[in-house]
């Protein structure tokens, strides 16, 4: 029989991995505490702004710029100052985030045919939520004046038109974005975590030291303790993935039988990564920070939250290091766009060259002795 | 010294096995031949070397020089076929406390390549001999010293190992639950195992064959308890006042 002393270690691990609670806790709490926060909390497309109005002019004309700001759903009017000093107040406080200055010229210049100006402040401290803004109030100055001008020139329509198609996220979601992501965000943090621990621990509690006087070879002993992650692994890939699905319409638009093959491979490179952490320490604490240190930078480099193209060429090499900067690429590829092996296969094969690697390093690594 | 068992070899040989850490020599020097069948004790304060000397037996750790063979197999040479003829209790235990007393015996079996029928007798087999059967169903980390140290000793011998090496196995365990093991000891040497035990307890080496003293690393004294105790010179000596002189003349 090929690996026998497999079986007998997938099977004692099954069972410990069933009454540890720390374990389960962290199977179960970290996929849905993910979820929630990314899923729920994290918006990256800011709307509802609240802001103030100042209108010096109070005529028909501003009272229309300002509904037109309005329906934009970017600007949530929360009441008119009378002066600049009453709008600083507001956004200073931190009240209001942007004011809508409407000066009491506006109407004069507009019917005279010069340019009349609407000033839009905004608290760019924060600078995701003042960046939609900021493009809501150049989108209404432009609407304006293409309607103005078309009449001026007695064209039926605007010369030039773009006509923008977003692919594959048509109604640009962040869920949709976010979702997928969170499936290898999540898979990376339990697995890791969960391995990191998996030979220090049995070193600490003195078990080690009588399984490595038996026959089992180290590779028996490393596949046997990562096994039943793997399912654990898919268990919870499906479960983020009935939320997304269920809760926050995250289309699945292609093969998912192809998605959970190549998950496989990425839960098998992320158990690999853990065992290799779990043979560079020697207590369970560090087995923790380590892996810590191996998460961050898989949250912020992999592509998940920032876009990998800006970041500087350094950091995008890091990011390559990272099974999940090819995993991400699926996941978006497969549930997004319904791309199949044809446009994925140089991911795929990456991560089939990491999950084979890893797991050789952590058992080259792992010595059957005390030293 | 090779790498297939031979007959006519000793069970355990050593010579020369010398083990350092760093700069501190844990085992210097040692040159043992312990026969087939024989309890052999290992005596020494902690310190002495009495565990490093049976982790190098083992194979856990490896000799700075010299070597050890076990039935004639080069420990360092093929540690994993050495592997398969010893039985090994570590001092600290090292069971699965969050597993029960059936479930460890049957991941050891597995480990040890026991299935089918043969594994149905084996585990019958040591369940029987440390009168486990009413134990089986509870968890190992809420047995008492006692029944923790029998479990172990089962789970060591599931594979009738020749050789059975046991590290301070008595440790913390009452009186009653450390005549029974002895007794068990007895038994399996009657049927052939060599035993090579460490201790601290005085009574527990007057029932060895045959007991070395180790300081510092290093052998101090070998033989019957009886010669030990009379290489100090002079009758009426015990063991333990042997044992006292030996160490105050070696420090």
């Amino acid at each position: 029989m090929i690996m026998p002393h497999f079986w007998p270690m997938f099977w004692k691990e099954f069972i410990q991995m069933r009454r540890d609670r720390l374990s389960l806790a962290i199977m179960t709490a970290l996929p849905v505490a993910q979820l929630l926060l990314f899923g729920y909390a994290i918006q990256t497309d800011v709307r509802h702004l609240p802001t103030v109005v100042f209108d010096e002019s109070r005529t028909p004309e501003s009272r229309d710029l300002i509904a037109a700001f309005e329906n934009t759903g970017n600007f949530r009017l929360i009441g008119s100052v009378n002066g600049m000093p009453g709008l600083d107040q507001a956004i200073a406080r931190g009240d209001a985030q942007a004011g809508i200055v409407v000066p009491y010229d506006y109407p004069r210049r507009l019917a005279r045919g010069e340019t009349a100006t609407v000033q839009v402040i905004v608290d760019a401290a924060d600078p995701l939520s003042s960046q939609s803004a900021i493009g809501a109030a150049a989108g209404v100055a432009q609407v304006r004046n293409l309607e103005i001008l078309g009449r001026a020139a007695r064209r039926a329509g605007v010369p030039i038109e773009a006509r923008v198609r977003p692919r594959y996220n048509p109604g640009l979601r962040s869920p949709n974005y976010i979702v997928p992501g969170l499936v290898g965000v999540i898979l990376t943090l339990t697995m890791v975590l969960i391995t990191a621990m998996a030979i220090v621990r049995e070193r600490e509690r003195g078990t080690l030291e009588q399984l490595i006087v038996t026959p089992i070879t180290k590779t028996e002993l490393m596949l046997g303790k990562i096994a039943p992650y793997i399912g654990v692994g898919i268990v919870q890939m499906t479960a983020v993935l009935f939320v997304g699905r269920f809760v926050f319409d995250v289309p699945l638009t292609g093969n998912v039988l192809l998605l959970y093959l190549v998950a496989l491979l990425f839960v098998v490179a992320s158990l690999g990564y853990g065992l290799v952490i779990s043979t560079l320490v020697r207590t369970q604490q560090q087995a923790i920070q380590l892996a810590f240190m191996f998460v961050l930078p898989n949250i912020l480099l992999s592509g998940f939250m920032f876009p990998r193209q800006a970041m500087p060429t350094v950091f995008q090499w890091v990011g390559l290091a990272l099974p999940l900067t090819y995993f991400l690429k699926v996941l978006r590829g497969i549930l997004l766009k319904g791309v199949g092996i044809d446009a994925l296969w140089r991911e795929i094969a990456v991560l089939a060259g990491f999950a084979a690697l890893l797991i050789v390093v952590a058992v080259r690594r792992f010595h059957k002795t005390l030293d | 010294m090779s790498e297939a068992p031979s007959p006519r070899a000793p069970a355990i040989e050593t010579r020369d096995l010398t083990r350092r850490f760093g700069g501190l020599v844990a085992v210097d020097d040692l040159t043992l031949r312990i026969e087939r069948g024989e309890v052999f004790g290992l005596l020494g304060p902690n310190g002495s070397g009495k565990t490093t000397t049976i982790r190098m037996l083992c194979g856990l750790l490896e000799p700075s020089e010299g070597w050890a063979t076990i039935d004639g197999i080069n420990v360092a040479g093929a540690p994993e076929q050495v592997k398969t003829r010893i039985g090994y209790m570590s001092q600290r235990f090292g069971l699965y406390e969050d597993l029960t007393v059936s479930e460890n015996l049957t991941f050891y079996a597995g480990i040890y390549g026991l299935s089918g029928a043969r594994r149905a007798t084996r585990l019958d087999a040591v369940v029987d001999f440390l009168g486990l059967e009413g134990r089986l169903g509870q968890l190992v980390g809420q047995l008492s010293g006692g029944w923790k140290q029998r479990v172990a000793l089962a789970c060591a011998l599931l594979h009738q190992p020749p050789v059975l090496f046991l590290d301070e196995p008595t440790a913390g365990v009452d009186p009653a639950a450390r005549r029974n093991f002895w007794s068990a000891i007895h038994d399996l040497a009657r049927r052939g195992t060599t035993v090579l035990v460490t201790t601290h307890y005085m009574d527990e080496a007057e029932r060895c064959g045959r007991i070395a003293m180790m300081s510092g690393g290093r052998l101090i004294a070998l033989g019957t308890p009886a010669e030990v105790a009379a290489q100090v010179g002079g009758g009426g000596k015990t063991l333990e006042d042997a044992f006292i002189i030996l160490q105050e003349r070696n420090e």
